[in-house]
């Protein structure tokens, strides 16, 4: 195969050679100047999660006693933060005032079905539209897009009022329904999605159409599986966001029974019942539990998350 | 035996059998789900509460209110007709304003400046830029945990009080720093507000650096080898050649962050519930010295039942001018963005002209 590489002149003439050169001298101590401020950051920057893990695994005694010492505790690790929060058990000595029982795991699970559920069901209905909006042909297609984007220039807080309003007039008072209804009209993931079918050839789906595909059959075949990399991110964001949410949980279900709180509305409360030295361990307890699923994620999902974050700030 | 079929035969049939009504129920039924979705969650409810903000809407009877006017907005807007209410509002908004104008600039150089140093790809830059915006990742409350735990009092040993034992105030959750006025306007400054900026300094600008990273790797290479051709250094080149072609993302990072930062709300709830009250508003949403603009909206509509019966309409009007504010905003930078696209759009349709002729 010795013919196979084909040389191309202009392509293998460089231009920049001496400056090449030059640069192979110099650039080394730029990167090492960058290496050590980089390290130096990160280094800093990753401290609270040391603290996070380290001050929530010390036993209550050590905090109160040894506050200095952080890692390891003075008298071992310990796992009676966990028991208070995930069992309400409070270890003897500790004052407490909370009135109201930690339900941790149910709020664990209404923050897994809040985030996992409502981006799932936003995915489907904003990729049916983003199809019409690509592929079908209708009067007024662009019309209608553009009222879509025109929108977005109304912020969330505008119409959490008026949403708070009619779910209890739906009468979803104390129903999980509640917490991912409204983010289903959100435009931007809808926004997003359309800009990825653009790109689909139009020949392919012209094409499968001639061979007799139905277009549901186009969408589910072709488009979803075409559309992956962009239905994973928005789910992403989507998870995020539903996971994090602290504003609308509040709104729908702030005095209310616990076993109807988020994660994020249920660890406020715990913060707020842990100022202490003795409970403070708690609450880090919580947030340990409240992250590491967003960590998981994050470690699993990082490269499409980070080109994926990428991606949307140069497209719009 | 096969059967002939012409193809303007075929057409023809396919034509009459896509007839219009097929086509836009076959659209239809693609779109609904989501305009459903879109005219109830979306449209009804800003009408909806526009409407709450003109009446004496009740909260929990629903149906018995009457337009009121502009009563909800001249509390808000009118010094004489309620002055404490016109007083926790506008202070919550200069929180929210002051703290952006302080924020904002940090939320960018700081990515900026970060940016640029893994994009010179130092050994083990994937890792750098993973760390980098692992903070943003972090739900609010579990970073809230970590910042109460640092700045409890020294009674309560927060860790600072324990490491450092001058540094600071006792009560940095209460104590007050510093006062300034603005006109008559006198605002207190808690040294609340050092938590509250070090947990968003930490965690709130990781978006803008992964778009601005890939700002960077997009700027072409034939334009720095031009640069260091025409005798550049390396300073020169960020700032004439980085900084401009970058300058799409810089506007996009800089129109986000502001509205992110008018919104402020979680930080100041997990870690003060609003801070240290203000004695004189002390029976007023947001009357606490780090409340904000969502605060005051939420303090009405979530969390205190009493605000919840007397003022909800007020919530509403007041949702509805901070929307007004976010919403010229967002306004201005669809305007700047839109224009440059267009602007490019029309050449290069001119170009495609021009080609053609």
């Amino acid at each position: 195969m010795a013919f196979a590489k084909v040389n191309n002149p202009v392509q293998d003439y460089d231009l920049s050679a001496p400056d090449k050169a030059a640069r192979k001298r110099r650039l080394p101590a730029a990167k090492i100047v960058a290496f050590l401020v980089l390290f130096v950051f990160c280094a800093i920057w990753i401290l609270p999660f040391f603290v996070m893990f380290a001050g929530s695994l010390r036993s209550h005694s050590d905090a109160t006693f040894y506050p200095k010492e952080l890692f390891p505790p003075h008298s071992g690790f310990s796992l009676e933060m966990y028991q208070i929060l995930l069992f309400n058990q409070y270890p003897d000595g500790v004052v407490h005032n909370a009135t109201q029982t930690f339900a941790i795991g149910y709020w664990f699970l209404n923050s897994c079905y809040a985030a996992i559920g409502g981006t799932l069901l936003y995915l489907f209905v904003a990729s049916l539209a983003a199809y019409a909006f690509v592929f079908l042909d209708f009067k007024y297609r662009n019309v209608i897009f553009a009222v879509f984007v025109a929108s977005m220039i109304i912020p969330g807080t505008a119409v959490a009022i008026g949403n708070q309003q009619l779910v209890f007039s739906m009468g979803l008072n104390n129903s999980m329904l509640a917490l991912i209804v409204p983010a289903l009209s959100s435009v931007y993931g809808m926004y997003l999605i359309k800009t990825f079918f653009s790109s689909i050839p139009k020949d392919l789906i012209q094409s499968a159409k001639m061979d007799g595909c139905s277009n549901l059959r186009i969408f589910f075949k072709i488009v979803l599986p075409l559309g992956k990399t962009v239905l994973f991110v928005q789910g992403l964001f989507g998870f995020m966001a539903g996971w994090n949410d602290l504003v609308w949980p509040q709104m729908l279900y702030s005095t209310k029974d616990t076993k109807l709180w988020t994660l994020q509305v249920g660890m406020a409360y715990v913060i707020n019942n842990s100022r202490t030295s003795d409970l403070i361990g708690s609450a880090l307890a919580g947030g340990v539990i409240c992250f590491v699923p967003v960590l998981i994620v994050y470690l699993i999902a990082q490269n499409t998350i980070i080109e994926g974050m990428a991606t949307v700030g140069i497209k719009r | 035996m096969e059967k002939t079929v012409v193809v303007e035969e075929y057409a023809k049939k396919k034509c009459r059998r896509e007839g219009t009504l097929r086509k836009y129920g076959l659209a239809l039924a693609f779109l609904a789900p989501f305009i459903l979705a879109f005219g109830l969650f979306f449209l009804f409810p800003f009408f909806y509460g526009l409407y709450i903000s003109l009446t004496n809407f009740k909260y929990g009877s629903p149906g018995k209110e009457v337009l009121n006017g502009f009563k909800w907005y001249s509390y808000l807007f009118d010094p004489s007709a309620k002055p404490l209410i016109y007083e926790s509002f506008w202070r919550a908004f200069l929180h929210s304003f002051i703290f952006s104008l302080i924020m904002v600039p940090i939320a960018i150089l700081v990515p900026l400046f970060l940016a640029i140093l893994v994009h010179l790809k130092p050994p083990g830059y994937k890792i750098f830029r993973s760390l980098i915006y692992l903070p943003s990742i972090v739900p609010l409350t579990a970073a809230g945990t970590v910042f109460t735990m640092l700045f409890l009092p020294a009674q309560t040993h927060g860790l600072l009080a324990a490491l450092f034992p001058n540094l600071g105030p006792n009560e940095w959750f209460i104590d007050s720093w510093f006062t300034f006025n603005i006109g008559s306007f006198s605002v207190d400054v808690a040294y609340a507000w050092i938590p509250i900026f070090l947990m968003c300094f930490w965690g709130g600008w990781g978006g803008n650096f992964l778009i601005l990273s890939a700002g960077l790797e997009n700027v072409p290479k034939s334009l720095y080898e031009a640069a260091s051709i025409d005798g550049c250094n390396h300073w020169q080149k960020t700032l004439h050649v980085t900084i401009p072609n970058i300058k799409g993302q810089l506007v996009l990072c800089l129109f986000t962050t502001i509205i992110g930062y008018l919104g402020l709300y979680g930080q100041n709830y997990v870690l003060v519930q609003g801070g240290p009250t203000i004695a004189r508003l002390s029976s007023m949403p947001a009357s606490g010295k780090t409340s904000t603009i969502i605060y005051f909206i939420q303090d009405i509509v979530a969390n205190n039942p009493n605000f919840k019966s007397t003022l909800y309409g007020l919530g509403a009007a007041a949702s509805l001018v901070f929307a007004l504010l976010v919403g010229t905003v967002a306004g201005l930078q669809m305007w700047l963005t839109r224009d440059k696209k267009a602007g490019t759009r029309i050449s290069e349709d001119y170009q495609r002209w021009l080609s053609q002729k």
